[in-house]
């Protein structure tokens, strides 16, 4: 039985210049870590890489989808 | 419950806390290092472990120990004159330490002038909401998490 997890319900936060957080109520989805060549590395809740990518928007999906599909894949 | 066992539990329970101050007057690199020596050493004798963020003249440290540590600890903060307006963000009883291997961890925070951007909120925004509990427990794990992340990151 799939899960519901709608994307409204995602909180993202800036905490420091280039780096943000995703989190649901009660729980952390990963975070994503802008590098010095402005690349944005996505991370996993135990802080494992996800992939790097160009955009924001893609880093943000790809921690959204990390934690549906039951964490880290690339 | 007698006294000793009030006694024993206060000494053996790890208690966590977060609070906010300001500094009465700015830190330079010096000066933060040496509160940063002063708090590690003093941490070291007595359990304590955490974390500080300095950022524009406030300070936000997570800490955490035998709760009567931590307790006294957090009163002497409140009387030491390079702090005002401390006042406790979160606190409990964990069931383990964040942060078991500093005495008191460091990171420089960047300088955030840009807007947050479009639809996302401010973890820093978030920790002044008095009146929103959860706000505040989730910016204090932003902040973590983004600590646990940064000191793993190659210095440059």
């Amino acid at each position: 039985m799939e899960t519901e997890t709608p994307a409204h319900d995602v909180v993202w936060a800036r905490v420091d210049d280039g780096f943000y957080v995703g989190s649901r109520p009660g729980y952390f989805l990963g975070c994503i870590d802008r590098q010095e060549d402005g690349q944005f590395v996505a991370l996993d809740t135990l802080t494992r890489p996800l992939g790097t990518f160009a955009q924001l928007a893609d880093a943000m999906a790809a921690v959204t989808r990390a934690h549906e599909s039951g964490g880290a894949d690339a | 419950m007698s006294d000793d066992a009030s006694t024993t539990d206060l000494r053996d329970r790890l208690y966590s806390l977060v609070y906010s101050s300001f500094a009465t007057t700015l830190f330079d690199d010096a000066e933060l290092e040496a509160l940063l020596t002063e708090s590690r050493t003093a941490n070291e004798r007595v359990d304590i472990t955490g974390l500080l963020l300095y950022r524009n003249g406030r300070f936000i440290q997570f800490l955490e120990g035998p709760e009567d540590r931590v307790r006294a600890l957090i009163e002497r903060i409140s009387a030491d004159t390079r702090h005002n307006g401390v006042r406790v963000l979160v606190d409990g009883h964990p069931g383990a330490r964040q942060f078991a291997e500093w005495t008191m961890g460091y990171e420089p925070l960047t300088t955030t002038d840009g807007p947050v951007p479009e639809g996302f909120r401010s973890t820093f925004d978030d920790l002044e909401q008095a009146d929103d509990g959860d706000a505040v427990l989730r910016a204090t794990q932003e902040l973590s998490f983004w600590f646990r992340v940064r000191q793993g990151r190659p210095r440059t």
